[in-house]
């Protein structure tokens, strides 16, 4: 039987609320690796943001999200293993950004496609990330992005009781969450996904609110205060409180020069106020915006080298002319 | 107009980089789903007049929960007949000596969880107070085993091989080491984790023992699982989880057997796994220990276990649930274990024959009597449900035999030492042995 893996711990990484995260090696293959400890709290047993972040990940194998490898319990704590990632996205916006950590739109397109893959994946697997932020996509020194820390994360669409409005860093949380819909859906992930976008061409958090109500306020600055008539239904949201003051819309690409029109078309898809109006990271992945990208064009190309391969073939087979049942099929 | 006023400062990463920048240095805390205030147990009222239509439904979100609990605890109930009276621990897989290892460490750790808490807490205290305590051997030997099943681990001999002192060349004497603070001990050169685990089919054999309890529990499977829907109801989804899990473990994967030893831990640690991983919110775990007679660290280990038993493939979906629901719905005996007819197998019997009925206790007698009697027309209706009532008193299958004037006092007497039993009830046990024995 195979002796389960041995990891050296190495430097610390980070902490955060729940783990400390430390570089490690695997003993046997001198693989880097990440370990994240938790400890098991004798008040509470095994944090619930362990069980669903190891859960969650054996059930996510996908490129853009981050892999587990191990799971180790010692006397009082979990060691979660995953794969090594050079950083996190805020911190390479600090060390690789411009002067205010706005990236380039080239590695900005890649990212936002990266983190829209990972999040289709996701949702078409049931499940909401529901804490997209800077600070948790992972960076690694290729330019490979990928989604981590699933603790809040969780399956939807079963019949549960509890569905928390406690969801999303304040920053990142939908609108619809900031009214306190307890029925939000993968909307509230592509929400967070624009204001990351937008962010990343800045360099500044596009809705750095202090509290809930300066958080809408900020929203319906830029996007323009919702009614019942824009969106129906509104004012039967919990949280919902007729604003004293009533915005007009801005227009996103005076307010975000440094985003071109197509990317401005898909920003706006993403920060739609109604939920219901917010493009599925499905349909965003087949946006315009990202034909350019190498890796898309390179599909696209090779879908097309294959249609004519198939129809050169086709023409070899029928002989130049296609006519009625003449092959052998 | 006025409002056009603040459209200018709208562009808050062109005009106020100032004002913004001190709030960007302080980016706001993570949320936490569970400190929702409006956060709380909705739970759909079961319409009870409704069950019997529901027990049809395709839907599962139209499933009032109690239903999903009465078939969790059928299709349990199920697999503990199939299962017979077998050991109280499953057969060694491997050579007996690592077996007997793992057996020696269990014990300790019986005993430990045994023995007051406050042994538990000294033991915790100290190994926070060093976290790493090199080479004193005197310090917490059975605790600070790295291995997944710290239980099943240390050979006696690999006390002083710990990989932490061999590595290191230079801190030679690691006692000193203990009087530095935990940050110089965590900066020692060379911390392994999960050196000293066993191989995978060890681990599991200690998993699976802590499940077991040294006799049947006094309390019938069915009425434990209403005691817990009493005092912590749970939704649909992890009613239904957590009979997906136990039907993974024990008719897919056949990694456990289920039997009235150790179905009541097994589900115990299945709802609450369930519940954490389904839901956003959930209950104490003082209150869950209380209600499902174990202490807190036992709970804590089981819940713990449950997760590496099941590999901690814990994420399920509609897809998932509806098929469990159809499954237990169409009552194939012991969820679609071939070879056994459904009707011979006792699916859907709800309660203990009588001889053990006597011994629950009044409280859940009573509780139960009360959801049973305002809920019981959907089994009833099924044919095999019928069956198993006129059979059950008196043909109980040859695996399963029932004295009714040994077994109740043994299982009392059992259920007195049981560790995992409450207080309370080892007192309520105490007292019925006592009347018996008069």
């Amino acid at each position: 039987m195979a002796k389960p893996s041995a990891f050296q711990q190495l430097e610390k990484l980070g902490e955060g609320t729940y783990a400390t995260v430390y570089k490690g090696r695997n003993r046997q293959t001198g693989e880097l690796v990440a370990l994240k400890e938790i400890h098991l709290d004798s008040e509470e047993g095994t944090p619930s943001t362990a069980i669903r972040e190891i859960s969650l990940m054996k059930e996510l194998k996908h490129e853009n999200i981050l892999s587990l490898v191990d799971v180790i319990h010692t006397e009082n704590k979990l060691m979660l293993v995953s794969e090594f990632m050079d950083m996190d996205l805020k911190k390479y916006m600090d060390t690789r950004g411009g002067d205010r950590g706005q990236l380039d739109p080239a590695t900005i397109k890649s990212f936002v496609y990266q983190l829209l893959r990972g999040i289709a994946y996701c949702h078409e697997k049931r499940i909401l990330h529901r804490d997209l932020k800077p600070q948790n996509l992972l960076i690694s020194k290729h330019g490979v992005l990928k989604l981590a820390d699933f603790g809040l994360a969780r399956a939807f669409g079963i019949p549960v009781n509890t569905f928390s409005a406690e969801v999303v860093t304040l920053w990142y949380r939908a609108p619809d969450v900031l009214l306190g819909s307890r029925t939000y859906n993968t909307s509230i992930d592509i929400w967070s996904i624009g204001c990351i976008m937008a962010e990343m061409f800045t360099g500044r958090p596009l809705f750095p609110g202090t509290t809930n109500e300066d958080e809408l306020k900020r929203i319906f600055r830029l996007l323009g205060t919702p009614s019942e008539r824009t969106w129906p239904g509104i004012s039967h949201l919990p949280e919902y409180k007729p604003q004293t003051t009533v915005y007009p819309a801005q227009d996103l690409a005076q307010v975000l020069p440094q985003i071109d029109p197509l990317g401005i078309d898909l920003l706006k898809g993403m920060l739609q106020l109604r939920p219901e109006k917010r493009i599925s990271a499905a349909d965003a992945l087949r946006h315009a915006w990202f034909y350019d990208l190498p890796q898309v064009r390179a599909q696209a190309q090779l879908l097309q080298q294959q249609q004519l391969h198939q129809q050169a073939q086709m023409a070899r087979t029928y002989g130049g002319t296609v006519q009625g049942n003449q092959t052998g099929y | 107009m006025s409002e056009q006023q603040p459209r200018t400062d709208v562009p808050a990463s062109e005009t106020e980089p100032a004002s913004d920048s001190s709030s960007v240095a302080s980016p706001p805390p993570p949320p936490v789903p569970s400190k929702d205030p409006k956060l709380q147990y909705t739970a759909p009222e079961s319409n009870i007049t409704s069950t019997r239509l529901a027990a049809q439904v395709d839907d599962i979100f139209k499933v009032p929960p109690l239903v999903a609990l009465k078939l969790l605890s059928a299709g349990v109930e199920a697999l503990v007949t199939i299962t017979g009276d077998i050991p109280p621990t499953p057969p060694p897989t491997s050579p007996t000596m690592p077996n007997m290892r793992g057996m020696e460490a269990e014990k300790k750790n019986i005993v430990r969880s045994h023995s007051e808490r406050s042994l538990a807490r000294l033991l915790k205290e100290a190994t926070l107070n060093s976290p790493r305590p090199a080479g004193s051997p005197s310090k917490a030997t059975t605790s600070q085993q790295p291995a997944l099943a710290s239980t099943a681990s240390p050979a006696p001999q690999s006390q002083p091989i710990d990989g932490v002192q061999l590595r290191t060349s230079n801190p030679t004497s690691p006692p000193r080491l203990e009087s530095q603070s935990q940050a110089s001990c965590a900066q020692q050169p060379y911390i392994v984790i999960g050196e000293n685990s066993q191989p995978l089919n060890l681990q599991h054999s200690a998993i699976t023992r802590r499940f077991y309890s040294k006799a049947p529990p006094p309390i019938s499977i069915t009425d434990y699982l209403l005691r817990i829907h009493a005092y912590c109801p749970m939704s649909t989804a992890v009613y239904l989880a957590t009979s997906t899990y136990i039907h993974r473990l024990a008719v897919v994967e056949r990694a456990i057997v289920v039997t009235r030893r150790n179905a009541h831990r097994l589900l115990l640690a299945g709802l609450r796994v369930a519940m954490k991983a389904l839901e956003d919110l959930s209950y104490p775990h003082a209150k869950v220990a209380r209600v499902g007679g174990v202490s807190e660290a036992e709970l804590g280990r089981l819940e713990v276990s449950f997760c590496f038993l099941t590999g901690f493939e814990l994420t399920v979906g509609k897809d998932d649930l509806t098929k469990q629901w159809e499954m237990l719905k169409q009552g194939k005996g012991g969820w679609g274990v071939t070879g056994q007819p459904a009707g011979g197998i006792g699916m859907l019997r709800l309660e203990r024959p009588p001889a053990a009925r006597g011994n629950t206790s009044e409280e859940s007698k009573a509780n139960s009597r009360k959801v049973l009697e305002s809920y019981d027309e959907p089994y009833d209706s099924q044919p095999s449900g019928k069956q198993t009532k006129q059979s059950d008193e008196h043909e109980k299958d040859p695996g399963n035999v029932y004295a009714p004037h040994i077994k109740p006092a043994r299982g009392l007497k059992a259920s007195i030492s049981n560790p995992g039993v409450s207080e309370e009830a080892k007192q309520r046990a105490q007292e019925k042995l006592d009347a018996m024995q008069k």
